[in-house]
């Protein structure tokens, strides 16, 4: 892949890639920036280890998910559930922000693990086996994750009564 | 309303769209301070035929023709009175077996 194509990947990637990295973050739009930066330019760098055999976004969401571990061991901003203190991307509208504070209540119930899962399956729409390949886990032990997510987060829609 | 659909309608409901804001540029601009990414060279072609050629190499200067003559005689002796297999043929031909069969899935997927 030459630089062309990267930056063609970028423009395709940015907006999925910075979504669950900030939703990740609990909303700190800057902070998953700042990791969609850096797993950008490692993408970069490291272009000639990609080896074609899964999708590049694959590829790129694994390297964005390392990064994110790697600045949450660095720093302790994320050792504990305080999701819903820190809702703080920017946003505009009322009810945008409004509709944001309900996903973040929504993923706080969730454990890392189960929200890593649930924001790449249902938001990002990636399969089993993709998420497999980003998070490293055994594709049975991403069904569990989903399916205990589920469940928490079933009763925390039946609780707030979120019916559409 | 099933459970699954229900929080597939949530997170559809709560997607957010994330405006490039500059994103792309700033990337671009660090990336233009990097050095040009090395082309990928792929070594495992290269091993693979250095471990062929070794492989030949013993096969040939060790008397691998002449054993593999006798062994597939001794596999056609056997075809015609399989009474007369030893439990350690059983087993070679057992590993044989997986052997190949393990060769095959790596080939399988070393061109998926």
């Amino acid at each position: 892949m030459n630089r062309s194509e990267f930056e063609k990947e970028v423009i395709i990637n940015q907006e999925p890639l910075r979504r669950f990295l900030c939703n990740l973050c609990g909303g700190d739009a800057a902070l998953g920036d700042d990791i969609a930066q850096e797993a950008f330019i490692k993408a970069y760098i490291n272009l000639s280890s990609f080896s074609g055999k899964s999708k590049f976004s694959t590829w790129l969401f694994r390297i964005a998910y390392n990064c994110f571990c790697d600045n949450k061991r660095a720093s302790s901003r994320f050792a504990s559930v305080e999701l819903d203190d820190r809702l703080s991307i920017e946003t505009d509208r009322a009810d945008s922000r409004y509709k944001n504070q309900e996903l973040y209540m929504a993923m706080s119930k969730l454990n890392e693990k189960e929200r890593t899962v649930v924001l790449l399956f249902y938001m990002e729409d990636q399969s089993l086996k993709e998420i497999s390949g980003i998070t490293g886990m055994p594709e049975n032990t991403v069904k569990s994750h989903l399916s205990r997510a589920r469940g928490n987060l079933s009763n925390h829609l039946n609780t707030i009564g979120y019916e559409r | 309303m099933k459970d699954d659909e229900k929080i597939k309608l949530f997170f559809d409901e709560h997607k957010q769209s994330i405006d490039d804001k500059g994103f792309s540029g700033r990337l671009f601009a660090t990336i233009d301070v990097l050095p040009e990414p090395k082309p990928r060279y792929d070594k495992t072609r290269v091993i693979i035929a250095m471990f062929g050629v070794a492989g030949a190499l013993l096969f040939a200067l060790l008397g691998g023709y002449s054993a593999l003559i006798d062994g597939l005689s001794q596999m056609g002796s056997i075809a015609t009175d399989y009474k007369s297999a030893t439990p350690e043929i059983v087993i070679s031909i057992f590993f044989t077996t997986c052997a190949l069969f393990s060769l095959g899935r790596f080939a399988i997927r070393e061109a998926e």
